[in-house]
């Protein structure tokens, strides 16, 4: 209670010395919108609730009151598209996951931004989209050349080993992004150690069916080779491709973990798997660079396992090919909006650099050039400025491809996945059963339509598009 | 004032002047049930038909809701061959089927045992019914929590203690939620914890209010108990066990907030009823035509397997009577 | 369970002598309905590490943080409002209403009487994921989108098939000569229903009343995608707040003290009241 009374004093404080600085100037415009309240639906995650200690700042300034309406994350994606196609116009902005925009872009539920971002009424002059690294914002919040989101935080997937027990074991896991990093090297650590009878598992991970579209992609691409990158969903006529022998080989590496982990794991979650790494019965996890700070480097509720990680990357494939996976929120704006003007005004100061600089200190991820370099993402979270590089150059923001059909595909995997965990078929099959049910949901897509001349572009075999200037969109 | 013409004033009062509006009053016998109902059946009516309409539009076309771009157009009974020819569907069946006969089955015995020992009027029990009912008092999807709670790694009771006593004997770890046979019988199990106590409830209610004399009857012919029990107790329970096991049907047959909370239709397929394959259909993909076809066609499913059931079990009650 | 079904006892069979084994069963069916829902309560006290910790804590030092954050920082007591009128109204209506109704179907014979009980019934039996899209457009339409009033009418109907089907075995049950003797003695029907029929259900009345109420409470699909913020009731709101990214175990355990508490003590006070309403009709001839 004491720590929550001190980091509350603190934002206070902040807040205060804030609001003593010569208050930025505002624009006629912002101030005739001070009384309008907005409504924003958000899952209730760590990130969000970062986010929402700066809510009574914002109202104080600008005179907006700001309503967040949180709902179960496993519900959100339901809630917000029931909202969206009825056009109900209850909120205002909603929070976007980076695999959904294709689906809500697509449907033109969201509010194009870059009119707002230009508008030198409702934007602060020292905004800067530009400011945003570029594969960052096009690939979380742009969909056919359009910006429609802002982010507030994107990063990798990786792993989280204990250090200390390595060290016990007599060895020491590599850098970060290492190529001696690989998922042999991965295998034969997590075998090194494991050692149930004694409460230390080799690796705790995440099999749950639900869960493959973010635990078991990392493996996929890692199995790739230079070639192939890119094939590995369809090919370049939108033809499911999944059916191969990497992906084969990356389901038994995947389901090899299973040897460490109890017999009652088929359906561990990021819950399961994270709490037995906290409890100090894991040597390793899966974890993703927003998580970080909430779930093991929280001296309070992870004693035993604070201050001893090391986070690193998913490992380095056979064929050398590293998983460029990113995961991101981002803000979009509701074309049903009845407070467009004041809303954006709010999501321009929340995704501002100074705002975004002082979230990191309660968990928010950095998406700005100037948040990576800041002083605070260094002192509160420095793990983060280890994967500015990564983000900049490596990251492929469709790696995950961002169909609308990305729900079913991520499903079908998962449940194909799951079956070859238990042991109920073999991963030959189990691939080309995906290759089939995902060759179904694509029709039903349309994407075999003969004759059809208007299928989405495959930017991801040309990463050049996402590297272009953020101001550049439309 | 003499008392008859009060007893008219009071029902002038209720039923408004004598004359047009005394035709629907309590004389008429043909109208009158229709005028009690009326609020009941136009309600059900006003939220029901709009749905069911709407339902039977949808399926008839091919909407996707997240895809407004895609054309839509009448596609008769594609829908409904297309769920019928989904092997998803079949499996889906089966696993409901096989769901909601075990758990009623094994709840309804359960309950009656309990409402049996209760009939008992033991000293000191009667404070024993709130630990009784708890299960039925908390909301289905906090059940499911708990239940997962129950099961976590490590902390888990299920996972701890249950875990320690099948090592020792040398039995390894029991994969409670892993094993596709052994998760579809944990979530009936985790069923039954919950639903027990609702037939517990309506049976030792039925059993409180069988009259006695059957039982001295019996008595006096030297009737075995086991006889009794089937020749008297049964027979004379059959109405409220009609209500409790067809609430319960209905009810098990939609279960969704345990398997979606615990398993979430797996390990593997191991747990995808019907109302999981309906909520995926419907809310994760969207897919608002093949979700409607699918839940016309479970409605008529679950509305033959009420109608036989009530039909068989009224005309039982009958010959009994 | 087979042994324990086949013990056939007269309702007011005399205590047997030798019955310790009952005593031992009930004993262990307590402890197998508690023990969960005692677990989660004790979480609700502890602090968050506590609460996830790797083996299973028995002893530990009480902390009302979860309490903390759920009624001050999240004002979940807002909810607890909004689902106490909801589920008190919901009740008050579906089981007047219904009432009514099933005091038809038990008393009049009129063509078609099965096929309308069986029609209420049906509307039952869909699942509300089915029915949630085109409910909402009806919302939507009437206004009634984050309204309690919205919610109250929605359960109503929601619960009347069940009181409709309850009630009438009761009323069944209820001798017709008693209103007939009141009518005789120049009551009108309705005052006859009220002085005669009416007391003699109380008790049945009560105790269907305290399913409903159950049910309304618990009710989370519906409330989920029909409210934002001014309606919603506590399950969603338990929800959102105790799975973030994981299961925030203690606070789910303070959710599940506030959402229950009622229920318990409503049931604590009522339970003679819920047995004897539920054991007066079903049967009796």
């Amino acid at each position: 209670m004491n720590v929550m009374k001190t980091t509350a004093a603190l934002a206070a404080g902040l807040a205060l010395w804030t609001l003593a600085l010569p208050v930025q100037a505002q624009t006629e415009a912002q101030k005739a919108l001070s009384g309008t309240t907005i409504h924003f639906l958000a899952p209730s995650m760590p990130q969000f609730a970062a986010l929402g200690k700066f809510l009574p700042e914002f109202e104080q300034k600008y005179g907006i009151k700001v309503v967040v309406d949180e709902v179960p994350f496993e519900n959100y994606r339901q809630k917000s598209l029931v909202e969206m196609q009825q056009g109900t116009g209850t909120y205002d902005f909603f929070a976007v996951d980076v695999m959904w925009l294709a689906e809500y872009a697509a449907a033109g539920f969201l509010e194009p931004l870059m009119p707002y971002v230009k508008n030198t009424d409702l934007t602060d002059a020292d905004y800067d989209i530009d400011d945003f690294l570029p594969r960052v914002i096009s690939g979380t919040g742009v969909f056919n050349d359009t910006l429609f989101t802002i982010p507030i935080g994107a990063g990798p997937v990786g792993t989280t080993f204990r250090a200390d027990v390595a060290e016990k074991a007599g060895f020491k896991l590599p850098e970060r992004f290492s190529p001696d990093f690989t998922t042999q090297y991965m295998f034969d650590a997590a075998k090194k150690v494991n050692n149930p009878e004694s409460n230390m598992i080799g690796f705790a991970n995440i099999p749950g069916r639900w869960f493959w579209g973010v635990t078991y992609l990392p493996y996929l691409y890692a199995f790739q080779t230079p070639e192939t990158k890119g094939d590995e969903y369809v090919d370049k006529d939108w033809k499911i491709s999944i059916n191969n022998e990497r992906t084969v080989a990356s389901i038994d590496y995947f389901t090899s973990f299973k040897q460490f982990m109890p017999s009652d794991s088929a359906n561990w979650g990021i819950g399961e798997a994270t709490a037995v790494y906290q409890a100090g019965n894991a040597f390793g996890t899966w974890n993703y660079q927003d998580f970080v700070k909430g779930f093991f480097e929280d001296p309070e509720t992870q004693a035993k396992v604070a201050g001893k990680n090391v986070h690193l990357h998913t490992p380095v494939g056979p064929n050398g090919v590293i998983d460029p996976w990113f995961g991101a929120w981002s803000l979009g704006l509701s074309k049903d909006s009845k407070n467009k003007e004041a809303t954006w005004t709010f999501i321009q100061w929340l995704t501002s650099k100074d705002i975004q600089a002082r979230a990191t200190q309660y968990g928010a991820g950095p998406s700005r050039h100037s948040t990576y370099k800041s002083e605070t993402l260094a002192k509160y979270q420095p793990w983060w400025p280890g994967v500015y590089e990564f983000m900049l150059k490596e990251t492929n923001p469709d790696e995950r491809i961002r169909v609308p059909e990305w729900a079913e595909i991520s499903d079908i995997m998962g449940e194909e996945g799951n079956r070859v965990w238990i042991g109920e078929i073999d991963s030959k099959t189990a691939a080309a059963n995906m290759e089939k049910r995902m060759t179904e949901a694509m029709r039903k897509g349309g994407y075999y339509i003969p004759g059809r001349d208007d299928l989405p572009k495959q930017q991801w075999r040309d990463l050049t598009y996402y590297d272009r200037l953020p101001s550049s969109w439309n | 004032m003499s008392i008859s013409e009060h007893t008219t004033t009071a029902h002038a009062l209720t039923f408004g002047q004598r004359g047009f509006l005394s035709r629907f009053g309590p004389s008429n016998r043909t109208i009158f049930p229709w005028v009690l109902m009326a609020p009941t059946l136009i309600i059900l009516f006003a939220i029901g038909i709009y749905p069911f309409l709407y339902s039977l539009y949808i399926a008839g076309h091919n909407v996707i809701l997240s895809k407004p771009y895609i054309p839509q157009h009448f596609v008769g009974l594609y829908q409904y061959q297309a769920v019928v020819q989904d092997p998803e569907f079949w499996h889906a069946l089966r696993k409901t089927l096989l769901f909601t006969v075990q758990a009623v089955f094994i709840e309804f015995w359960l309950g009656l045992g309990l409402a049996l020992l209760f009939q008992r009027q033991l000293q000191g029990v009667a404070f024993m019914r709130l630990f009784i009912l708890i299960p039925m008092i908390l909301p289905p999807l906090v059940t499911a929590l708990v239940w997962r709670y129950m099961f976590y790694p490590g902390a888990g009771l299920m996972t701890y203690y249950v875990g320690a006593v099948t090592r020792a004997l040398g039995l390894g770890e029991i994969p409670f939620l892993s094993d596709p046979v052994i998760a579809f019988q944990t979530l009936v199990f985790v069923d039954v914890w919950e639903w027990t106590p609702f037939m517990f409830l309506m049976l030792s209610a039925g059993l409180a209010s069988i009259p006695r004399q059957p039982y001295e009857a019996a008595e006096i012919d030297g009737a075995g108990s086991w006889r009794v029990f089937w020749t008297i107790t049964m027979p004379l329970l059959r109405p409220a066990i009609l209500i409790a096991v067809i609430i319960r049907t209905m009810d098990a047959f939609r279960t969704y907030e345990l398997i979606v909370i615990m398993t979430r239709g797996g390990p593997g397929n191991a747990t995808t009823t019907l109302n999981v394959f309906l909520t995926k259909t419907g809310l994760e993909f969207f897919d608002a035509s093949k979700a409607a076809a699918l839940s016309l066609i479970m409605m008529m499913i679950i509305i033959v397997m009420s109608f036989v059931f009530i039909r068989v079990f009224r005309s039982k009650t009958e010959v009994a009577e | 369970m087979k042994k324990l079904s086949s013990m056939p006892e007269s309702p007011s069979a005399p205590p047997a002598q030798r019955n310790w084994w009952v005593y031992v069963v009930l004993i262990l069916v307590c402890v197998v309905n508690f023990l969960p829902y005692l677990r989660v309560v004790m979480a609700g006290f502890m602090d968050g590490a506590t609460s996830s910790s790797a083996t299973p804590i028995w002893f530990f030092s009480p902390s009302l943080e979860a309490f903390d954050y759920l009624i001050f920082e999240k004002g979940i007591m807002k909810n607890f409002f909004n689902s106490v009128v909801v589920s008190l109204a919901s009740t008050f209506f579906s089981v007047t209403i219904g009432m009514f109704c099933a005091y038809a179907l038990a008393r009049y014979d009129f063509p078609g009487r099965d096929d309308v009980s069986f029609w209420v019934l049906t509307n039952r039996m869909m699942p509300p994921v089915a029915v949630l899209i085109p409910i909402f457009v009806t919302f939507q339409t009437a206004g009634l989108l984050d309204t309690l009033l919205g919610l109250i009418i929605l359960y109503t109907a929601m619960q009347l098939p069940f009181v409709v089907w309850m009630l009438t075995g009761y009323f069944r049950d209820i001798p017709r000569r008693y209103e007939e003797s009141a009518m005789v003695d120049g009551d009108t029907w309705f005052a006859a229903f009220r002085k005669v029929t009416l007391p003699i259900m109380a008790p049945s009345i009560t105790a269907t009343a305290i399913f409903v109420m159950i049910l309304s409470w618990n009710e989370f699909a519906f409330a989920t995608f029909l409210t934002s913020n001014q309606a919603k009731t506590m399950p969603p709101a338990i929800m959102a707040y105790s799975i973030g990214a994981d299961i925030k175990w203690n606070v789910l355990g303070a959710a599940v003290v506030l959402i229950t508490a009622p229920l318990i003590l409503f049931v604590l006070l009522l339970q003679r009241q819920l047995i004897s309403g539920l054991s007066q009709g079903v049967v009796r001839k």
